[in-house]
């Protein structure tokens, strides 16, 4: 979830008069590494996965299933063998929001042969074959975006009771021991989000409206200890919800790679914005908030105002007086604009930031768009702040830089390279989902890198202005969009970069028609008239590269995935558990998901995690050909290219290679 | 305004070589995605073709018997300082086991491409009439020429197309050095037979897939390709002598830099063409 620094953790009264410092020497810190990392050339593709994961306890007898809180001893338990044995370990393991909850990231980045791509699946069953012998008896570790009935009673294990009166969190419904108690940073955002707001944070999500659930609905929370605060903080007809666990208590599944340079690597932020929307549909897979059915698929507007911190202020209700800046969008949210020059012009929204900051970063010579983007992120206050961390070497550190860059959660991230270290300039894709199976996150991975080797192939261009992007962030949460809702798209995805003589003359005019609404289904697959599709350029890239069989099997089986997903022949996952809740015997068309229909859910989507449920309507009969490593003969033939262009003798390569026999 | 007449080969051309330049620009993609690479030669090169006869002045061929287009504007040469982080694949698909032909086809890839090693080159062999089979007494005069050409340091790694188990397995017993590829077509990736992925395991060669038909271009469909700018009397007497297809990874990054293919054809001065259509 971020930096996590070690330390005692201010107060948020503390960090506040810090902030100013922090702000100021953290774009010292940007600067410094700016310049001395802006002309950084020839990073190689090395990509990799973070997948978010649930410790959930299945007490089979009394038919339930909670949270279990143990993460904490889990990740003690992996770190110590990571410390044993750092070159055995396939997978790093860390601390996440809940304490019910770890992330996953292989140990080795993947690299820039197709072949990488088919290890990825493995890397992630390996990971869970690591993690057993740190869970008990009963516990499973499995991929849910939201737990259907966090906040509800007894949710956790063991029981925990929460405070509304006391603490990090106040929440009524999610007690503080529900979050990650191992490390200070969590409870410390969560406390200095509330206090920063001046009070808790404030979720409503639409409730799906069946034929028995009560209209409106309103809930009484006196018997939960509500002094009044929620009742009039929650709206009819949603689902009201209270805490930071709520969002960041979800899970997701993210993939951040490596630029060869700082041009790529804004290309691709901007190239990959306006496919935020269309994998977050395609991976919408929590449609249960707190026990209620709600009207959303997705978690992000739930994440956006769990750690939403702006004042009344900076909300707009009241005068600014103490804050600095109006702000629209919460810390959590879709990015505001586009980093690369061919962006710019569809950098459409009004673009808060600090221009004081932004004078500083142009008069250190740092482009228009860049510093915007980093002034942008730093009208922010810190959030968390450790007293250790006050005086630092701008020269060298790059901890306040990433202070604010880590807690401004974007669906997009642009990553500078750390510093004193060997990594380049990064992109991170976030709006994505878990899903339950190794097999459907091993292909939404596989399906974004690949998109990204397409884009920079064949120079697509996917921009459309950053305001149809945000919009078609709001409708692909909604209930089942995937099928149900449309999205701009751009219409003519070639570029102006092409041969004078194939100019698409479309280009040069920047109006309504270079995008049109599409369905994810034609934008993946493909229309008749023209859009050529997402899939099928990806597998025209894949006939035109080399790929070894077992790689283009798997690859073909996650494509495939892909496009029956968006055709709606597979279900997504949300839609598969509103259907099970659905034709649960125990459901009463009220919106309610009971503890018993909890673990029978629960209980089922473990069971096709394991295999030993098959579930065609989710995932159709795919597997694929994943293997642990990339074939021999692909790596050897590899190095002895890699040897023979780079001066060395054929014929080491060959006697490394064992082919020649006699004469040579 | 040009007239048809003047659009057409000159009679005194026996031979054109047409290299259609870099394909993963824009020109690829304004075509549907889901084109297949027959279509997608058959397209590029007469394309190419078409726009070089139109301007084409007679008195630059006028005793010329071989018509070159390359389209200049298009091809992407590899730049020395580059070539280290890049990686050439060649397939050359052939319609005769002629080692000149092959070589023919090298030479002029690696010429119109400014390279002098090619890492990876994949050979697909001409298709025989039922019942006949490819045996190891067809490849193996070709094959002692793409050996010469890893001796010679030409090539890095030799590579075939769609043999099956048993000619695999003969040719890596026979040959001196050994295929380092055998491409399989992308329909059978799921589908391997196990003695396939299991000799080519045990002896280090990359099962790799290709999405080609059987014949790339059958000889009967040559007029798909140049049959706009010959007369309508010389359409039968032209064939297609090889093609090549090479492609250029930037191999740290994983993406595709540059992709063409190189046709050749021939007109034969009898009518052998019709007769031997067969044997092809």
């Amino acid at each position: 979830m971020g930096l996590l620094s070690e330390g005692s953790p201010l107060s948020w009264k503390e960090t506040k008069k810090w902030a100013d410092t922090v702000r100021n020497q953290g774009i010292l810190q940007f600067i410094n590494l700016y310049h001395k990392l802006k002309n950084r050339q020839n990073d190689v593709l090395k990509w990799g996965d973070e997948v978010e994961y649930m410790i959930i306890k299945f007490d089979h007898d009394r038919k339930i299933a909670q949270v279990s809180l143990r993460a904490s001893d889990v990740l003690d338990y992996m770190h110590q063998k990571e410390k044993e044995n750092p070159s055995e370990v396939r997978s790093l393991w860390h601390p996440e929001f809940g304490a019910y909850m770890v992330e996953a990231t292989p140990s080795k980045p993947y690299g820039g042969l197709t072949s990488h791509f088919n290890i990825v699946e493995a890397n992630m069953q390996a990971r869970r074959e690591e993690i057993k012998e740190a869970l008990v008896a009963g516990e499973s570790l499995m991929c849910l975006t939201s737990f259907p009935r966090l906040g509800c009673e007894d949710f956790t294990d063991p029981p925990t009771k929460p405070n509304p009166h006391k603490g990090a969190l106040c929440s009524l419904f999610f007690p503080d021991e529900a979050v990650y108690g191992n490390h200070p940073r969590f409870k410390t955002l969560a406390r200095n989000i509330r206090e920063r707001r001046g009070k808790k944070v404030i979720i409503n999500i639409p409730i799906y409206k069946d034929a028995n659930t009560r209209s409106p609905f309103v809930e009484d929370l006196t018997s939960l200890g509500d002094d009044g605060q929620g009742a009039k903080a929650a709206l009819p007809d949603h689902i009201y919800m209270d805490a930071m666990g709520f969002g960041m208590g979800c899970c997701c599944l993210q993939v951040t790679f490596q630029a060869c340079n700082i041009r790529e690597s804004r290309v691709l932020y901007d190239q990959l914005a306006p496919i935020c929307p269309i994998m977050m549909a395609l991976s919408a897979a929590s449609p249960v908030q707190r026990g209620y059915l709600s009207e959303r698929d997705c978690r992000w507007d739930i994440v956006s105002a769990s750690v939403d911190d702006r004042t009344n202020q900076e909300l707009g209700f009241e005068p600014l007086v103490d804050d600095r800046f109006r702000i629209n969008k919460s810390r959590y949210d879709t990015i505001d604009s586009y980093l690369s020059p061919e962006g710019e012009k569809f950098n459409d929204l009004d673009v808060v930031y600090d221009r004081d900051v932004y004078q500083q970063l142009r008069d250190a010579g740092i482009d228009h768009l860049l510093a915007q983007h980093v002034a942008h992120l730093f009208i922010r206050d810190p959030i968390s702040l450790f007293s250790e961390k006050l005086h630092l070497n701008n020269e060298e550190d790059t901890d306040h830089f990433e202070n604010i860059q880590s807690t401004n959660w974007q669906s997009m991230r642009f990553k500078p390279p750390p510093p004193n270290s060997s990594i380049g300039w990064r992109v991170e894709f976030r709006p994505m989902e878990v899903q339950l199976t190794e097999f459907e996150n091993a292909a939404f991975v596989v399906f974004v890198v690949l998109l990204t080797r397409v884009i920079l192939s064949y120079q697509l261009n996917f921009l459309i202005p950053v305001s149809k992007v945000d919009e078609n962030h709001k409708e692909a949460q909604k209930k089942d969009a995937v099928r149900g809702s449309t999205f701009w798209f751009r219409r003519d995805v070639m570029t102006c970069d092409s041969p004078p003589e194939a100019a698409c003359m479309k280009c040069k005019a920047s109006d309504q028609s270079e995008y049109m609404k599409m369905t994810i289904n034609e934008i993946i697959n493909g229309k008749d008239s023209g859009f050529p599709g997402l899939v099928p350029l990806i597998k025209k890239f894949l006939s035109s590269v080399d790929v070894d069989v077992d790689t283009q099997c798997t690859i073909q089986q996650y494509l495939g995935l892909m496009q029956r997903r968006a055709s709606g022949e597979l279900m997504t996952t949300a839609r598969w558990i509103r259907e099970y809740i659905h034709n649960h015997p125990m459901y009463r068309q009220d919106s309610v998901v009971s503890q018993q229909i909890n673990y029978d859910l629960l209980n089922t989507a473990d069971k096709i995690q394991t295999g030993d449920l098959l579930c065609p309507e989710l995932l159709g009969s795919f597997q694929s050909k994943t293997k642990d490593d990339i074939p021999n003969a692909i790596q050897k033939a590899e190095n002895c290219y890699d040897h023979v262009n780079s001066g060395g003798q054929l014929e080491d390569c060959y006697s490394h290679l064992n082919c020649v026999e006699g004469e040579s | 305004m040009m007239t048809t007449n003047n659009m057409k080969i000159p009679d005194n051309i026996e031979k054109i070589i047409v290299d259609t330049g870099n394909l993963i620009a824009c020109k690829e993609l304004r075509r549907k995605a889901s084109q297949t690479p027959r279509d997608e030669l058959i397209e590029s090169v007469s394309n190419i073709l078409k726009k070089h006869i139109e301007v084409l002045s007679p008195e630059i061929v006028q005793n010329k018997r071989i018509l070159e287009c390359p389209d200049e504007s298009q091809i992407v040469r590899i730049g020395k300082e580059d070539r280290c982080t890049l990686k050439l694949t060649v397939k050359i698909f052939v319609y005769e086991f002629d080692p000149v032909l092959i070589m023919e086809a090298l030479k002029k890839v690696m010429n119109n491409l400014g390279v002098t090693l090619v890492d990876s080159l994949i050979l697909a062999f001409p298709t025989l009439p039922a019942p006949q089979k490819l045996t190891l007494l067809h490849i193996q005069p070709v094959w002692k020429i793409l050996e010469d050409l890893v001796r010679n340091e030409r090539v890095v790694t030799i590579g075939v197309s769609d043999l099956d188990s048993d000619q695999l397995r003969d040719l890596y017993e026979w040959a001196k050095i050994k295929p380092s590829v055998n491409q399989v077509n992308l329909e059978s990736c799921c589908v391997m037979p196990p003695e396939m992925t299991s000799f080519a395991r045990e002896n280090d060669i990359q099962l790799l897939t290709h999405n080609d038909p059987k014949v790339l271009l059958p000889p009967e469909h040559v007029h798909q390709v140049i049959g706009h700018v010959v007369v309508a009397d010389d359409r039968q007497k032209w064939k297609p002598s090889w093609i090549v297809r090479y492609s250029v990874m930037v191999k740290c990054r994983g993406i595709i830099q540059n992709k063409g293919y190189i046709f050749s054809a021939q007109k034969v001065l009898s009518n052998i063409v019709e007769n031997n259509q067969g044997d092809h």
